[in-house]
């Protein structure tokens, strides 16, 4: 019915045309006609028409003139529409001949070019990792859209490396890397961090070790640290049980034991006093209870973080001075930059001194729910975003992501290398075997071998006279 | 009848959709081309921050000791 009334009302709306049953050129000659407009058979008839034209005519006419033009409008409305519709056709049609023909063919050049690109420089990426003893998985992408418990539960591995390379020593140059765990009990990250002083006499090992804490005492005098380690008395059986336990403690199968080793006094302390003579047994380390200003500000920062964590429902990554230390929750965040500046004044403050990086244990023995932080000064290249203008995706919170693409957030997945537990010559922080360190000529002693930290193409490790440090005094 | 606009709208409007349909197409097999290279190129943004964090960090402890920095 409904169709059948419709059709009647388009019938009845078009039916001046059907009974008018002239086509559209009729339709124009007439409505030429009427307008004025030239036409091959009336114009003169027109001219006549129109000199000779009475009143009423006129007024016949122009009575005539209204419903045609009504008509002649929609008939013009109609026109229009299609051709708008044709203009619309060709735009789209053009656009689609655009894309196909041209944008296509350059952006996959560009792929090609940009895939050139990364394989040229993929051999300094390998240096990196190979340098921080990591190896950076690839991307992870954050979800925006869990809410941040989720997030802690379900981000698995977030992890950066950073690497320092400390070049101003002119005696002794070796790389200072740290590595920072970010989450994830069940990935161990491991990175050995070494910062050799030689104008200080002082030489220092730190492991972070996830599950681990190590404190550090950053007012003992580095030389005492050093020359409590260095086996004075020159018993190589000792030195070696320690070089031992010291690689087993750094197994990263083993994961009760205490991983952190600290060559300073405490460790010396801890692990039977070397000082007195006895035979050290390697045993769970203790640690002091001792707040760094290193931690304070962690903890300064965790705070911060918390709070701007709670109110934000993104996922970024951790910076590696942050993070880690104790949180089982598996979250990272980048800092903001606002907090950037900060701990880079902090940390740059340190880094002149080369202050050890505090460390604080959690656990002495792991239960797999410490964990470890090793920061250095923002001196890493893995360190994301310091200074770099990052988009901020939220302007209260203090993350920054690693890459942000449109509405995904990439955050780098980084795990460790495995040290294999069979070569007892690897230098316990890198995991590397000697062979592939570029160590001089010269053998080291082994207190250079042992602690020297040369990855790849880092100087070679300046030969130690271990005579120095076998005077009796402690 | 039929409204002779109407059958020619309609027609366009037809083709209109066959166009926007193969366009669409193409936008997407764009788009995913453009994904691809972004990935790809994220690796590359990776090791630019590195090497510019190297330069800072190198930059700075030339500064705390010694610096050679002197530009010529």
């Amino acid at each position: 019915m409904t169709a059948n009334t419709h059709r009647e009302t388009s019938m009845s709306t078009y039916e001046p045309r059907i009974t008018n049953a002239a086509p559209r050129q009729s339709i124009a000659y007439t409505r030429s006609s009427v307008i004025g407009l030239p036409s091959q058979m009336s114009t003169t008839a027109a001219t006549a028409a129109s000199l000779r034209v009475p009143p009423s005519a006129a007024s016949a006419a122009a009575a005539v003139a209204v419903p045609r033009s009504l008509t002649e409008e929609l008939e013009k409305i109609e026109q229009s529409i299609t051709l708008t519709l044709q203009e619309i056709d060709q735009n789209f049609s053009t656009s689609h001949r655009i894309i196909t023909s041209s944008i296509l063919p350059i952006v996959e050049q560009y792929a090609l070019q940009s895939q050139a690109v990364w394989r040229s420089s993929k051999f300094w990426k390998e240096f990196f990792e190979s340098s921080a003893n990591v190896s950076l998985a690839g991307y992870e992408e954050l979800n925006n859209e869990e809410p941040a418990n989720d997030i802690e539960q379900s981000q698995a591995t977030e992890y950066s490396a950073t690497m320092d390379y400390d070049y101003s020593h002119a005696d002794m140059q070796t790389p200072r890397e740290t590595t920072r765990a970010v989450q994830e009990p069940q990935q161990v990250n491991i990175s050995v961090g070494v910062t050799d002083d030689m104008d200080d006499s002082s030489f220092v090992t730190y492991v972070n070790n996830k599950y681990n804490h190590v404190q550090s005492k950053l007012d003992e005098p580095r030389r005492e640290g050093f020359s409590k380690y260095k086996y004075e008395d020159g018993e190589d059986d000792l030195e070696t049980e320690r070089s031992i336990a010291f690689m087993k403690s750094l197994h990263l199968d083993d994961q009760s034991t205490p991983r952190g080793v600290d060559y300073r006094s405490d460790i010396m302390n801890d692990t039977g006093d070397r000082e007195k003579g006895k035979k050290t047994q390697p045993h769970a380390m203790q640690w002091a209870n001792m707040v760094s200003p290193y931690e304070e500000m962690r903890s300064e920062l965790e705070n911060r973080q918390i709070d701007s964590f709670e109110t934000s429902d993104s996922i970024s990554l951790r910076p590696d001075f942050r993070n880690n230390y104790a949180k089982e929750d598996q979250t990272s965040e980048l800092s903001q930059p606002n907090a950037q500046p900060q701990l880079s004044r902090l940390t740059e403050a340190r880094t002149p001194e080369r202050r050890h990086v505090n460390r604080q244990q959690e656990n002495s023995t792991s239960d797999g729910n410490s964990s470890f932080v090793l920061r250095t000064p923002e001196s890493s290249p893995f360190s994301p975003f310091v200074g770099s203008n990052r988009p901020r995706p939220y302007g209260g919170q203090q993350s920054v992501l690693l890459h942000r693409v449109l509405d995904k957030k990439w955050g780098i997945q980084v795990t460790p290398k495995r040290p294999s537990p069979s070569k007892a010559s690897q230098l316990p922080k890198y995991g590397r075997p000697a062979g592939n360190m570029a160590t001089p000529a010269n053998a080291p002693t082994n207190y250079a071998s042992r602690f020297s930290s040369s990855p790849l193409d880092s100087p070679p490790v300046p030969h130690i006279n271990s005579t120095i440090f076998s005077s009796p005094e402690r | 009848m039929e409204n002779p606009h109407e059958q020619v709208q309609n027609a366009l409007l037809a083709r209109i959709i066959t166009n926007v349909e193969k366009l669409n197409e193409a936008i997407i097999v764009l788009n995913r081309v453009l994904q691809d290279v972004n990935r790809e190129n994220m690796n590359v943004e990776l090791l630019s921050q590195m090497w510019e964090n190297y330069q800072r960090n190198v930059l700075f402890n030339l500064e705390s000791t010694d610096s050679l920095e002197k530009p010529v």
